[in-house]
Order: structure tokens, then C-alpha cells, then sequence
């Protein structure tokens, strides 16, 4: 059942998929061009220095000082104190690295699961092939937050499932993009050649298939990584991410709910901090689509 | 499926070029939207006791608007309670009564459904006279057989009208052995042992009494439209979010003067208190602490306060590790700075810990305060007195309302002596699976009062099952005490009993006392007559508005 | 074109019994007992036991499944744990308010989204392409939540232009339950209801729409951008028609295809994107049931959302495959 349009999309993202050193360059070229591009890539760039280099540089994220609680933002502390007295700078900071990873982990989830289950499943059309999507579509069918509430209910609450349910909400996208690609590329004369060669199947999906069709599957996963983010801080507002004292973003932004109309600072930067992030992985992603494939203009 | 035939017929039209593409279009869209939109209002319409929506607008007459922060779900208050507080509140003296209630703002009980009673000299015996000439929100009269059907469906498990959930039939009627009408208007109650607390357990919301004409006719559907004999009658709800009742012309204390009441479910406290603000509510319960302040200083609206018979603790089980070694209790005793806890999490308007009962009861006792006082030096010495390096354990706590701050705010406190608390934050249902289960090595919790009596704590606490398993406790001596305090008629003689049964059960530092929070009622500044109480019901018959 | 649809149908069955299966055993495996729940702090473990044998709590899974499954085939998903009452009664009556919420943010989208893709598209590469593609991202970027807050604390409680939450003033005497309460109010001529009603709309359905805006927004441009550089737009272009002229009468018909599956698609999600606003706004809809439901461990009503969207979901997604083999005359369905 898949929806034809996004199969149509993924096979223009796919022609561009044999890479060869001199499109590359000109993929490369053209990304350095384009403003957007260089600003996601410097936006991740300082992120992934915060999230590295920050949390040795700041105060730590969960020492308590009760009598400077609830500050707004001074010299002292840049983002201002929470309710017991933390620094939200040194929170934010403290932060980035475990937003950052949450978000990595559910897309690497997603996209090995998914890219496997889709490149199967192109690679083996028939009663395999049907049941993989079918999988895939059944997934699709559960709305994206209720698969998290459920998979949170499952699991118990927590970071480690947060990202389970992200993964999971991410999968379809990917196993739709990799059978379109696979569908694609199999046709193609060398995976001829190899099967003569006598090479098996998993050698063929691993050696042949797989490297061909996952420059489409990258940059959804670029863009993938904000989403998955937002999810994970959508968990966590609801209660069901990590659990205090993390300074996961999205926790704090659930728990500064409590003090919006008298300490606004509280949520004010870990959702500044979220919405950076995840337009630092949505510009990195369009650009990186851009570049690898001019004619796709979305 | 009749869309897909519609559409199918639409897209053959179309390839076969009787249909233009843009009228295909126009067409299949109308089918997408309002295939939908056609079967929702088809379900709803269908649904029983909405024949039309009703959208017409109230003429006339004073509504109050008051928000709680939980859901209402079912309104058979032999069960409420059980589905969270919403359903207690529109109940509560309000839409039921009971034979006694409390007077606003106190603990202090008067008559209600009973005109008045006496205890026979063995104390075996309570005879209630029913008070004449009330009659319930369908018409049938009051009477003690109608009395009798409503405590018997809660004692009797095999009565037709009794539903599961009825939990608190436990703490009623704890003691009852019989219940007979003995006269038109007078029921007699016979108790298995001779108790004080039946009277006081009568004003629990659980032993409001309903209409048994209404419990014939609706059967377990009768929480879904309450009949009782309060000065308000249900109207209408819509679960979860809104439910409507008028005032009852014929109470028998004289009309309310408020006509409507209408209790929104508005959980988020921030929510809660911006619409107060703004005049969509006039009655906001259960104010956040921190916004006490800004409630006091606004010219529009008024800020109630008042004890409130709630406890709060830290307890620990003393029958796994690591809390069966006295010392690192102790030791957790001393290294918890409560003020911390009056001045982060309830903004000061809390009372700090002493005993197990909380102020404005009998037995409370400030000086028990002075027992384990917050000193980190002790606290250390006693962890190394302990005989255990680096102790460690889980705290586990809710992850709704204050909870989590308690508990990273007594985590940060035993680091400071050197012991590692992690914090296992659970939704109520997995909180309490655990804490039933005896696999909690210690947890936070608190106690709300049904009744005003201290044995509501010390019995329920200390001595009923739930010590053992939650805790690990049993104490005789603190039993003993316990079950005599249920039975002695003389006040000066029960604040013995609790002193000494205090003092045991901090001596075994079970658990930490943390304090006893204020509540707080934000109201528009034109509500008159409401009343902070104790027990943190909310009635309505003696409010009005300006 | 029938065995097209038989056979989508054919696959739509056993994708909800698998999304009922998925539910119902993650729901009943995961911890928490709604017992508990059901009789509070208070129980004792003897009324425990008992009340799991009253609700069928003790039954072995799989035969609490098949019976589950025995009521789902004749419509009945059995009775709600909190409440006793019918699941479809409960869900089916919660629906129209998220209808009305996420027809109204999908409206507002394609009110906002779609102007801004045309412009952007007509302007490529000019300060309004680059403003509108700031916008979209910064629509994509933000967490719901947040904005929804931030909605309350600015117009709500700052400026106190609109309702913070609800979906009609309480002192009206309207039934916040009524479906399509706007609509409803207009058409019987209240209009001190509708005019309350409408206010109340517009918050949670400005956040909910900024997502789906910037989607729509993204696709029209997109869409435009590729339609006008096909053949035969530059043939009528070289005809001498206006930009305008050639926007209107060609591409535009031709980019309405991915936006139509991007709305259809994004309709789904915008659904269970509900349960978020809902919460912040209590909003009596189905996401605000779904919450409740799901602190309160009614696993009955949650698997009855569950499966209610999955069927809306699956509708959708055929109706935009339709639309499309409709529009487009290159895909056929046999």
C-alpha cells in the first residue's frame, strides 16, 4: 500500500546515487554555496563542540543552591536559576550532549532497521518482500506519539525508550526510501555480473545494493535527526523521557511549565536550545539534498 | 465502506471522460471531508441521553465556574475515590450526603442526614434517628430503610447494588456488624467492637447515601447520573472536562444561592491559575504554592488558606537492604533538610515534620520536631556508625505534581553525607504496584485524612496490612496502643496513647517526617462564603456571589 | 479498479489486526495494574485479587485477546475500565472535538502554507523565498509543546486577547461535548456561542497548525518549482502568457498532486499531534481521552484510539492514492 508519490520521490533522490569522486566534488561544491546549507553545517559544527568541549567548561548541571533559585538571567547565571537554584546555562550545556545522542541513537535505529528491512524487501519482491512493508505499513498506521506512549508504557519510562519509540517512528521513512532505491538499483547490470559471479544474496544487498542507495537514505536521516529530537522532548514533556535530575532538554521544558508565568528563563532556553538543533539538522538535510540532487527541489 | 463505492464510481465517470478532472477533484474532496465529519455526528447523535446537542444559552441565574485539577469519571460515591479525587469533590455534601458531615472549614462534626444519635453503654450500639422530611432528587422519601440499603451494598459483597471499587467500605465501615432499619426513622448500627470513630467515618464522602429507587432502576449504571439528597442536583457531564449541577429547590436546609455550579477538569496548574486570572473560572482548587503570593496581591481575586490534614514522608522498608540497619535510617533522618523542602517546593507555606499526626488534630505534637533535627555532621557520623561503605539505594517516588522536586531535593541532601540515593520515578499505577509488592527500599509518599481523626493515620499507617508489607513493620506495643486509642472515649487519655505510640515509631525511625503542606484556594474576589477545608472537600450550599 | 479496492481493503484488514494485536499486548504487558488504579492507594490485595477476577485481568492473555477480538469484529471493544461504559461510546463521542481542532489547523495550514509556497515559488531566491523558507523551517523546528505554552502566557494571560483553554465558556450553558460546536452554533443562529466557540478555537489550532503550514508551504513551493520547469510550461510561456496566467492555469493544477498527498498524509499526523495540544489546552478531545486514559491505565480506551486512527489513517492514505491515480492519467490502478 504504498503511496506512489514517495516512491517517485526516493527514485529521483536514487539516480544520483552512484557516487563517483567527481560528483562528489560538484555535491560538495554546490553545498558550500548554498547560505542555508553552511548555516546548518556551522549550527551542528558549534552543537557538537557544546555537547564535547561544554560540560568541563560550566557548572555542574544538577548542583542544587537553594537559596538562588528562581534568578532571572544576570552576569552570574547567563539563562538565569530553576527551581532549586540550578544553572540553566550549565543545564542547557549539560544538555546538548544527551539531546544530541538521544537524537543520533533513535535515527541510527531507525535507519538500520528500516534500511534493512526495505532493502529486503525490494532486494526479495515476492511473499517476504509483502510481509517486510506490511510490517512497515502497520507501524505507519499507529500514530506516531501513541507508538511512543506504548512503547514508554512497555518499557518503562526513560531515555532508552524514548529513543526505541523515536527509532521506530522514524523506521517507516526509511524502509519506504531504501525499497524504492533497492527496486532501482537491482535492475542494474552489475548486480547481474555479481549473481553470475555466484556471489550470495547478503553479499550482493551488502556489497552492491546497500552503498548504492544510501546517499537518499542519509539525508532523510539528516532531516530524521530533528525530528527524532522532538519526539524525544515531546516524551519527555509528557513524563515519559528521562527522568530528573538529567538536564534532558524536553524534561526541563516539562518541568519549567510549572514556573512559565513566574520564571519564563526556565523554558525559555532548553526550548531555544531544541528549536536551534533541530533546524541545524533541517538545514544540513536540505542542503545535502540539494546538493546530491539538483533536480529535486524540495 | 460506501465512500469507496461513491469514489469508485467517481473515478470510472472520470476515465471514462464524463467527469472533468477538476470536478472529480471538487466531488472526492467533499467524500474525504465529509465522510468523517458525517460519521462522527452520526455516533454522537446516536449516543443515549443527547437527543440534540444542547447549545442554548443559560438565562438568568448566578453559575460559578470552579476548576479541580482531576478527572470526574463515575459518581456513585461508594466508589469514588477510587478513580482519583475528581469524582469525590462534585459528590462531597454537595450532590450526597452522609448521616454527619463537618462543618465548613473544620473537623469539627454536626448532624446531616441524621438528626441526631447515641452510643449504647457498652458502646456496641449506635442508634441514628434519620432526619424527617427529606426526600432525594427523584422524589422518593428519606427513611432508614433507605439508609440501610446504602451501608448494607457497601458491607455485603454479595448485594446486588455492591460494585467493584468500593475500597474505602473498608475504613467506614470497619468495625460495623449490622445495620437494621428498627423504625421508620431510626437505624440501629451494631459494631463487631466498641468504637468512637463510626460517627466521624459517616461524613466520608464513601458513606454519602443515595437514592436505592435510582440504584434499582440504573443499577451499575448509576454512577453515570448520581441521585441524591444534597443541595445541588447533577445535571449533565461531559467526563473528563465539565460537569453541570443545579441547586436543589427543595434541600432541606433552604436553597443554595448559587443556581449553577459548573466543575471543569483543568489539570496544569499554570492553566488553572491563568484562566482565574482572567476571569474564565471563579474558583480555581488547589493553587501552586509559588502562585500564592500573586493571588493574594490581585485586587480581583482572594487566596484561602488553611491546614490541611496531610502528611508528608520518606519511608523506608525495613525488611530489605539497605534500610534494616537502624543507624543509616537514623542517619537519613538527620541529613534531611526539610526547610529546604518548605522553601523550594511550597514557597514556605509548609509546616515542618514532627510526628506522624498532622497539626489542628489531636495527638499532634510540635516538639517531636526536636527528635531528629537536620544536622549533616550526625548524619555522617551515624552512615559511618552504620557499618555500611557507600551506601546506596533507590528512591522511588511519583512523577506527578511536587514529587519529583522532594525527591532530587533529598537526593542532593544524602550526597552531601555520603549516601547515594537514584531516583526511580513511577506513574502512580507502577508506584503502587511496587510499594504493594514490598520491593520499595524507600519511597515518598504522603497521607490525606478522610476523617479528622488521628487514628486515620496511626491505625491505617502503622498497624493495618499495609505497614507490613509497604514497610516492613510491625510493632505490638504500637498496635496495642493503637487499637485502644479506637476504643477510649476520653480525649485527654487517647493524646497519651498517640504520644507514647509517636515516640515508638520515630524511636524506629521507619520513616521521615517531612512536613504538612498548606492548601490553597484561589477565588474571584466576588465569591463569598467559601471555606479551606481540612479534609479538602469543597461545598457549595453556603456560597455565593456578589 | 474494484479489485484494486478489494485488494487495498484486503491488505487494510490485516494491518489493523496487526496494529490491534501491537496495541493490546504492549498495553497488557507493560507494568502498572489498572486494578490498582481502579481502587486506589488504599486496597488491600484480597479486593485487588478480586477486582482482577471481576475485570478478567486473571484470564491468560491470549484468551483475553481473542475475546477482545470476538467484540472488535461486531463493533463492541468492550467497556472502560474507569468508567464502565462502552469504548465507542467514549471514543466516538471525544472525536468531533479533535476533528473540528485538526480540520480547523489544517485549514489555517493551507490558508497560511499554501499563499507562502506560491509567492516563494513565483520569487525564487528573492528576500521572500528566503524569509518564507526561514518560516517553514522554524514551523518544523519548534517543539508543539512549547509554542502552546507560549500561545497561553503572551494572548492568553499577557495580552488576554483569547480563551486559554476549553472549547466554550462554562457560564454559556453550551455542551462542551456538542460536535463541530462552531458550526453547530451558526447554523442554529447563536451567535454569542459560535463567537465564543470560534475564540476559543483559535490557540490550540494555531499550534497545532504550525507544523502541517510549514509542510504545505514547503511541498507548494516545491511542487511549483518543478511543474514550471517542465515542457510544456515554458512552451506556454514562449506563447507569450503572463507568469501569473501560466502559475494559475498550468502549474499550479499540476503541483496540487504532492501537496494533496502531503495534506492527506500530514492529516494522520496531525491527528495523533492532538494529543499533545490537547493536554496543554484541554481540549475535550480524543488526545486529551488518550492521556487520561493512559495515566489511569484503561487499556481498553487506549486500544480503541489506537484502533479509530489507524482506520482514519488507512482511509486517508487510500483516498490520497486515489486521488492520485485520478489526477495523474500516467498511474493506473488494476
Amino acid at each position: 500500500m504504498s503511496a506512489p508519490v514517495r516512491d517517485r520521490a526516493a527514485d529521483a533522490v536514487s539516480l544520483a546515487a552512484p557516487d563517483r569522486p567527481r560528483r562528489r566534488w560538484r555535491a560538495a561544491r554546490r553545498f558550500a554555496r548554498d547560505p542555508g546549507a553552511v548555516a546548518g553545517a556551522l549550527l551542528l559544527l558549534f552543537l557538537a563542540m557544546v555537547a564535547v568541549a561544554g560540560p568541563a567548561l560550566v557548572r555542574d548541571p544538577i548542583a542544587q543552591n537553594i537559596p538562588d533559585r528562581l534568578q532571572p538571567p544576570s552576569a552570574t547565571y547567563w539563562f538565569g536559576t530553576d527551581e532549586l537554584g540550578r544553572d540553566i546555562f550549565a543545564r542547557v550545556v549539560g544538555g546538548a550532549p544527551i539531546s544530541l545522542a538521544s537524537g543520533l541513537a533513535s535515527v541510527i535505529i531507525g535507519l538500520a532497521l528500516g534500511t534493512l528491512m526495505g532493502a529486503v524487501a525490494g532486494y526479495r519482491e515476492g511473499r517476504l518482500g509483502l510481509a517486510l512493508m506490511g510490517a512497515v505499513d502497520l507501524l505507519l498506521a499507529l500514530p506516531a506519539i501513541l507508538l511512543a506512549i506504548t512503547i514508554a508504557a512497555r518499557v518503562g519510562a526513560g531515555l532508552p525508550a524514548a529513543m526505541v519509540a523515536a527509532g521506530l517512528v522514524g523506521l517507516p521513512a526509511y524502509a519506504r526510501l531504501a525499497r524504492a532505491s533497492t527496486l532501482s538499483v537491482k535492475r542494474r547490470e552489475m548486480i547481474d555480473a555479481a549473481r553470475a559471479l555466484g556471489a550470495s544474496d547478503a553479499a550482493i544487498l551488502r556489497r552492491h545494493i546497500l552503498p548504492n542507495i544510501l546517499t537518499p537514505l542519509i539525508v532523510q536521516a539528516t532531516i530524521g535527526v530533528g525530528s527524532a529530537i522532538l519526539l524525544v522532548a515531546a516524551l519527555g514533556f509528557l513524563g515519559l523521557g528521562a527522568q530528573p535530575p538529567t538536564p534532558e532538554w524536553g524534561r526541563m521544558l516539562s518541568d519549567a511549565q510549572r514556573y512559565i508565568t513566574n520564571a519564563p528563563w526556565i523554558g525559555i532556553f532548553p526550548g531555544l536550545a531544541i528549536t536551534l538543533t533541530v533546524l541545524g539538522f533541517n538545514l544540513a538535510g536540505d542542503g545535502l539534498r540539494e546538493a546530491l540532487d539538483p533536480t529535486a527541489t524540495s | 465502506m460506501d465512500d469507496s463505492r461513491t469514489l469508485n464510481s467517481l473515478v470510472r465517470r472520470l476515465h471514462a471522460g464524463a467527469l472533468s478532472r477538476r470536478a472529480f477533484l471538487t466531488r472526492a474532496a467533499q467524500i474525504g471531508l465529509a465522510a468523517p465529519i458525517a460519521s462522527a455526528l452520526a455516533a454522537v447523535a446516536a449516543r443515549p441521553g443527547s437527543a440534540a446537542p444542547s447549545i442554548a444559552l443559560q438565562n438568568g441565574g448566578t453559575t460559578l465556574v470552579v476548576a479541580i485539577p482531576q478527572a470526574t469519571v463515575q459518581l456513585d460515591p461508594a466508589v469514588a475515590g477510587s478513580n482519583g479525587y475528581g469524582d469525590v469533590l462534585p459528590l462531597w455534601d454537595n450532590i450526597t450526603e452522609g448521616l454527619t458531615r463537618f462543618k465548613p472549614g473544620s473537623i469539627e462534626l454536626e448532624p446531616a442526614l441524621a438528626a441526631s444519635w447515641d452510643t449504647s453503654e457498652d458502646g456496641l450500639q449506635v442508634v441514628f434517628q434519620i432526619r424527617p422530611n427529606v426526600s432525594f432528587h427523584d422524589g422518593s422519601p428519606l427513611d432508614a430503610k433507605a439508609v440501610a440499603v446504602n451501608f448494607q451494598r457497601q458491607i455485603d459483597e454479595n448485594n446486588p447494588f455492591h460494585f467493584p471499587g468500593m475500597t474505602y467500605a473498608d475504613i467506614v465501615f470497619a468495625d460495623v456488624e449490622k445495620v437494621a432499619a428498627t423504625g421508620d426513622l431510626e437505624l440501629t448500627v451494631t459494631l463487631s467492637r466498641p468504637t468512637i470513630l463510626l460517627p466521624g467515618n459517616l461524613a466520608i464522602f464513601a458513606a454519602g447515601i443515595v437514592s436505592p429507587t435510582a440504584l434499582q432502576n440504573e443499577g451499575e449504571n448509576f454512577g453515570q447520573q448520581p441521585i441524591g439528597t444534597g443541595p445541588f442536583k447533577f445535571q449533565s457531564w461531559t467526563k473528563d472536562v465539565e460537569l453541570v449541577m443545579v441547586a436543589n429547590d427543595g434541600y432541606w436546609g433552604g436553597r443554595p444561592a448559587l443556581d449553577r455550579v459548573v466543575w471543569r477538569t483543568i489539570a496544569d496548574d499554570t492553566v488553572r491559575l491563568s484562566e482565574l486570572k482572567t476571569g474564565g473560572i471563579d474558583v480555581a482548587n488547589q493553587i501552586d504554592l509559588k502562585d500564592a503570593d500573586s493571588v493574594e496581591q490581585d485586587a480581583a481575586l482572594q487566596l484561602l488558606t488553611g491546614p490541611f490534614l496531610n502528611m508528608q514522608f520518606l519511608a523506608f522498608n525495613e525488611a530489605i537492604a539497605p534500610f534494616d540497619n537502624l543507624a543509616l535510617r537514623q542517619a537519613v533522618q538527620h541529613a534531611v533538610n526539610k526547610q529546604n523542602i518548605a522553601d523550594a517546593a511550597f514557597f514556605g507555606r509548609y509546616t515542618l515534620g514532627a510526628g506522624p499526626i498532622a497539626p489542628t488534630l489531636l495527638g499532634y505534637d510540635a516538639g517531636l520536631a526536636e527528635v531528629y533535627p537536620y544536622d549533616p555532621e550526625k548524619a555522617k557520623a551515624l552512615v559511618a556508625e552504620s557499618g555500611l561503605a557507600n551506601p546506596s539505594f533507590e528512591l522511588t517516588n511519583r512523577t506527578n505534581s511536587f514529587w519529583p522536586l522532594l525527591g532530587q531535593l533529598i537526593q542532593a541532601d544524602l550526597a552531601a553525607v555520603g549516601i547515594t540515593a537514584t531516583i526511580n520515578g513511577l506513574e502512580d499505577a507502577e508506584f503502587f504496584d511496587l510499594l504493594n509488592a514490598g520491593q520499595a527500599q524507600a519511597f515518598l509518599n504522603d497521607w490525606t485524612w478522610d476523617n479528622g481523626d488521628p487514628d486515620n493515620v496511626m491505625f491505617s499507617l502503622f498497624t493495618a496490612p499495609r505497614a507490613q508489607t509497604r514497610m516492613g513493620y510491625k510493632h505490638d506495643r504500637v498496635n496495642e496502643l493503637n487499637v485502644a486509642a479506637q476504643q477510649e472515649r476520653d480525649p485527654d487519655q487517647r493524646v497519651k496513647m498517640y504520644a507514647e505510640a509517636q515516640k515508638l515509631i520515630l524511636d524506629d525511625a521507619i520513616m521521615v517526617i517531612l512536613g504538612y503542606p498548606q492548601r490553597a484556594i484561589g477565588a474571584a474576589a466576588t465569591v463569598q462564603n467559601l471555606q479551606v477545608s481540612p479534609v479538602a472537600d469543597l461545598t457549595f450550599r453556603e456560597v455565593s456571589l456578589t | 479498479m474494484g479489485r484494486y479496492l478489494l485488494r487495498r481493503l484486503a491488505i487494510a484488514i490485516p494491518i489493523l489486526f496487526g496494529v490491534s494485536a501491537i496495541a493490546f499486548f504492549m498495553l497488557h504487558t507493560a507494568g502498572g495494574d489498572p486494578a490498582v488504579l481502579k481502587l486506589g492507594a488504599r486496597a488491600t490485595p484480597e479486593a485487588l485479587a478480586k477486582l482482577r477476577h471481576e475485570m478478567g485481568l486473571d484470564r491468560p492473555l491470549l484468551v483475553q485477546y481473542a475475546d477482545f477480538l470476538a467484540g472488535a469484529v461486531r463493533g463492541n471493544l468492550g467497556l472502560s475500565y474507569r468508567s464502565n461504559t462502552p469504548v465507542t461510546q467514549e471514543v466516538l463521542s471525544r472525536f468531533p472535538a479533535t476533528i473540528e481542532l485538526a480540520v480547523t489547523a489544517m485549514a489555517l495550514a493551507l490558508l497560511v502554507g499554501g499563499p507562502l509556497g506560491i509567492l516563494a515559488a513565483m520569487r525564487r531566491r528573492s528576500v521572500v523565498d528566503y524569509l518564507s523558507s526561514v518560516g517553514v523551517l522554524i514551523g518544523i523546528s519548534v517543539p508543539t509543546f512549547w509554542l502552546g505554552m507560549i500561545f497561553i502566557i503572551v494572548f492568553g494571560l499577557w495580552l488576554g486577547w483569547l480563551p486559554i483553554s476549553g472549547r466554550i465558556n462554562p457560564r454559556l450553558g453550551a455542551d462542551p461535548s456538542t460536535p463541530f460546536l462552531t458550526v453547530a452554533a451558526v447554523w442554529q443562529g447563536n451567535w454569542v456561542v459560535a463567537a465564543d466557540a470560534a475564540r476559543h478555537l483559535i490557540l490550540p489550532a494555531l499550534t497545532l497548525a504550525a507544523w502541517p503550514a510549514a509542510i504545505v508551504a514547503r511541498m507548494t513551493r516545491a511542487s511549483l518549482i518543478e511543474a514550471m520547469g517542465q515542457d510544456y510550461i515554458r512552451t506556454a510561456r514562449g506563447k507569450g502568457l503572463s507568469q501569473g496566467a501560466v502559475l494559475m492555469r498550468h502549474a499550479f493544477r499540476n503541483a496540487l498532486l504532492p501537496v494533496l498527498t502531503a495534506i492527506g498524509l500530514e492529516f494522520g499526523t496531525l491527528l495523533g499531534g492532538a494529543v499533545v495540544t490537547e493536554t496543554i489546552f484541554s481540549w475535550p478531545g480524543l488526545g486529551q481521552l488518550t492521556v487520561a486514559a493512559i495515566s489511569a491505565r484503561d487499556y481498553q480506551i487506549v486500544q480503541g484510539v489506537v484502533l479509530l486512527l489507524a482506520v482514519v489513517f488507512l482511509t486517508l492514505n487510500l483516498l490520497v492514492d486515489l486521488l492520485y491515480a485520478a489526477l495523474d492519467p500516467r498511474i493506473r490502478y488494476a
